[in-house]
């Protein structure tokens, strides 16, 4: 698991090496996107240690899962508000979420 | 080009990868899929790019099947950096004439309490506002006499003596033989 946590931290890490690259080349808004993505990598890592302290790592599973019913709803409030920042910004976090979840998955702890 | 529409094109093209968007479009029409392609661009990225472009104008798009086709809007991509730029005259002069009246009427309201001036004020800037509200009482070319000037003055202010003479020396009120005319 700690192999689990140490690739999600290395994650966050190259995708904020990303967003300050991106804002060198003057990308800024896909630099925020980067970040939103590091974000993502860094909520789950964090997550996953504290289930890991608990002794309830597919407790994760469920965490994923609410998370996205969280972000599936903010990703439809934006489609009405027809909001192209949050929609692309809830779209980023869900492709994020959705990696996560398939690393997790692969672990085969659910 | 209106100042506010000018404005959104530069903050919509202070970007990089909207920048590359125009110039592959250029070329020629594109797939929302293809220009994703191209600029290694995620799809929602891509999508909140051609979003941003067509909010300032810059960019077409029309629906084939389940495609979007993107396309430069040349009626503006084709301006020409002065014609983006305008003079910005009328939009400063407009803005410091509001600003102008703004002053003035914050100067009114503190010297005057209805139709009586409270005080005199030191101030030459202030004091030119209060004695143009003055004059506002005289019609233009017409000819007063001292005495009935001076009553109308005397009805907003006792001091109708340095009124009087604040008003000839700032070029409001001319006097020649003891009569008195309101300068256009």
């Amino acid at each position: 698991m700690e192999e689990f946590i140490k690739a999600l931290r290395e994650q966050h890490a190259a995708l904020n090496q990303q967003a300050a690259d991106l804002r060198a080349q003057e990308k800024g808004d896909e630099a925020v996107f980067s970040t939103v993505r590091a974000n993502v990598y860094d909520i789950c890592a964090t997550v996953m240690n504290v289930q890991v302290k608990k002794g309830d790592v597919p407790g994760f599973g469920r965490m994923l899962d609410r998370f996205q019913r969280e972000w599936g709803a903010a990703l439809d409030a934006a489609k009405r508000q027809d909001n192209a920042k949050k929609i692309c910004v809830e779209e980023t976090k869900l492709e994020a979420l959705a990696d996560v979840r398939t690393r997790f998955e692969e672990l085969g702890c659910e | 080009m209106e100042r506010e529409k000018a404005i959104r094109i530069f903050k919509c093209l202070s970007d990089a990868s909207r920048l590359n968007i125009i110039a592959t479009l250029q070329k020629g029409e594109a797939y929302g899929e293809l220009l994703a392609e191209r600029l290694g661009l995620s799809a929602s990225t891509l999508s909140f790019h051609m979003k941003k472009l067509e909010e300032a104008g810059l960019v077409t798009s029309r629906k084939e099947q389940y495609y979007t086709v993107y396309a430069l809007a040349e009626a503006v991509t084709q301006l020409r950096l002065c014609d983006l730029l305008g003079d910005g005259s009328s939009a400063e002069e407009d803005e410091a004439r509001r600003r102008e009246e703004a002053y003035r009427q914050k100067v009114l309201e503190s010297f005057f309490d209805g139709d009586r001036l409270k005080s005199i004020p030191v101030q030459r800037k202030k004091k030119l506002i209060v004695l143009q509200k003055i004059a506002e009482n005289f019609t233009p070319g017409k000819v007063y006499e001292e005495a009935a000037l001076s009553d109308i003055i005397e009805a907003i202010h006792p001091d109708y003596c340095t009124l009087r003479r604040d008003m000839i020396s700032e070029g409001i009120l001319t006097r020649e033989n003891g009569k008195y005319v309101r300068v256009k």
